[in-house]
């Protein structure tokens, strides 16, 4: 599980960025001791750092180039001002990426998703005998294997990340849309049913239960 | 100053002049005084008259011309009484000073209320920096702790967030000259950050997208841009109906020009509002009958798109149709 440090002013934000993370499958923890950021992240060696830039009396963009000049550890810079410049300076001094507040949520998970050792990320997971790689887009068994469509995998990938949960269509079409697939509900049941059909083929269909009423879920895995 | 001006401004000297000569002339004659003395006085008198006249107009109008021809020309009209030489007659001597202590008073003025609108659009960004804190605050919370009321909840904020952003636009286009950063900006890139802000809404209305040709760069400001078809979006999502409701974003281009259309099948714009869709505040049959709208969005736009020189159609037939031009010698293939 990748842990990520939070240098956030804001006691609310800070709080609660560190339990948006931790529902989603990071480690997070936070700094409140900004005069010593740069040292202390060095010290404590999270993979990826989310960095106010508006610290009171201390410049943000500081603390990046500090943590920079000294490990490979990933720096989201965050800021409120809408400017384009400050991204620029930003980005110059190391940051691997730039986000700006109100949190556009899922851009964030996305952002620091891509950023991160995609190993961390579980892309693979068998059901029954049957292996499914999402990083490849293939269902495999034995030596069978078949490939996926980039929405099929997107939609096994929704299901998977919220497992143990009921997702419902409108969650799907929200996380397809957020990956610029803009799918519509007749879109969505063909490709349900046509993803459905990959699966018997492999003889696991009720691997996607659906809940009438509610949504689908995903069957327990191994 | 024309000479007949000239002359009917002095109408009562000459006037006066003429009697005096007329009266001089009638007691030399009673007098029996010879005719060559009368004769000389009236050349000596004629001579001294015309020419002292002669030079007060030349020196007057000299002066007059030059002023009204500097006033015509001067963009500051204010400064005037800088520029001008002093004439040295009492008149011209007045009216400029009249015209400093007046220019001074006007000058200071307008410096106080440029400097109040300086002042004032710095506390609105002031403002809208500040103000991103409780609101992602609140998002945060909301988005955290999952509860009967979060999807409205949600949507709130987000309305919060888009007046916000509404607010700083304004602000940028009526108080800050060069706001923007031009660089390469691709049209795909753009889409897909307003679907993604709007995605909800096109799901929850189940309103089709449909998208072609988006894969175009042009040099713009992105955000602006961003900005400019998110308020697009946002009033054809307004207007389309649920369940059939379709939005076309696609580009067309002609030798000289990249064009952003955007058409969606909704109620459409009356053809009596049509021209007036751009006034800042108007809210025509639709903004008043359907929505609550602030009449904003649309004149934003219009602001935005003419600073950055990029042109902003409205057509409305079965529907609305929105064009967005980019003149082609700014953009690239």
């Amino acid at each position: 599980m990748s842990t990520i440090a939070v240098i956030e002013d804001s006691e609310t934000i800070r709080d609660e960025l560190i339990v948006f993370l931790q529902n989603n499958g990071f480690s997070a923890y936070a700094l409140t001791d900004f005069k010593e950021a740069a040292q202390t992240v060095l010290r404590l060696q999270p993979d990826c750092v989310l960095l106010d830039l508006n610290l009171p009396g201390i410049d943000g963009n500081m603390i990046c180039r500090d943590i920079k000049k000294q490990s490979e550890i990933a720096v989201i810079v965050v800021t409120s001002r809408s400017n384009d410049v400050d991204e620029l300076i930003a980005l110059n001094l190391g940051a691997d990426d730039f986000i700006e507040k109100p949190y556009n949520l899922q851009i964030l998970l996305a952002r620091m998703r891509r950023l991160l050792d995609t190993e961390n990320q579980q892309l693979t997971y068998n059901y029954r005998s049957v292996h499914f790689d999402l990083g490849k887009g293939t269902i495999s068994r034995d030596e069978v294997q078949e490939e996926l469509t980039k929405n099929e995998m997107r939609i096994l990938l929704c299901l998977f990340q919220n497992k143990g949960q009921i997702v419902t269509r409108e969650q799907l079409m929200n996380y397809l849309w957020n990956e610029s697939v803009y799918i519509d509900d007749n879109t969505l049941t063909v490709n349900i049913n046509r993803l459905r059909k990959k699966l018997m083929g492999f003889g696991c269909e009720e691997l996607i239960e659906t809940k009438r009423g509610m949504g689908y879920l995903l069957h327990e895995l191994d | 100053m024309n000479w007949i001006e000239y002359l009917s401004s002095k109408a009562a000297v000459l006037l006066g002049c003429l009697l005096f000569y007329g009266l001089f002339m009638f007691f030399l004659l009673t007098l029996g005084v010879q005719p060559e003395i009368w004769m000389v006085f009236t050349v000596l008198f004629l001579l001294m008259v015309i020419s002292l006249y002669l030079l007060d107009y030349y020196k007057r109008k000299r002066f007059y011309t030059a002023f009204f021809r500097t006033l015509n020309d001067l963009e500051q009209k204010t400064l005037i009484d800088v520029l001008i030489q002093r004439p040295g007659f009492l008149e011209g001597d007045y009216l400029l000073d009249a015209l400093e202590i007046t220019n001074q008073d006007m000058n200071t003025r307008i410096n106080s209320y440029q400097q109040a609108q300086r002042d004032y659009q710095e506390y609105i960004e002031l403002w809208i920096h500040e103000i991103k804190t409780p609101l992602t605050s609140l998002q945060l919370l909301v988005s955290n702790h999952p509860h009967a009321k979060q999807q409205q909840m949600m949507k709130e904020i987000t309305s919060i967030q888009d007046y916000v952003e509404q607010v700083l636009y304004y602000s940028r286009t009526q108080f800050a000259e060069k706001d923007y950063l031009i660089k390469a900006v691709n049209l795909q890139d753009c889409v897909d950050e307003v679907l993604r802000k709007y995605a909800s809404t096109f799901i929850e209305k189940q309103i089709k997208v449909d998208l072609h040709h988006l894969d175009r760069q042009v040099l713009t400001d992105s955000k602006w841009i961003v900005f400019i078809l998110a308020q697009l979006v946002s009033n054809a999502l307004k207007y389309m109906p649920s369940q059939s409701g379709l939005l076309s974003i696609y580009t067309t281009s002609t030798q000289r020009t990249l064009s952003l259309h955007l058409d969606d099948n909704g109620i459409g714009i009356r053809a009596s509002d049509l021209y007036r869709v751009f006034e800042k505040g108007f809210t025509g049959e639709n903004g008043r009958s359907f929505t609550h709208a602030t009449g904003m969005g649309l004149y934003l736009c219009k602001q935005l798109t003419l600073k950055l020189n990029l042109g902003l159609e409205i057509a409305s037939e079965h529907g609305t149709q929105v064009i967005v031009r980019f003149p082609l010698d700014q953009t690239l293939r």
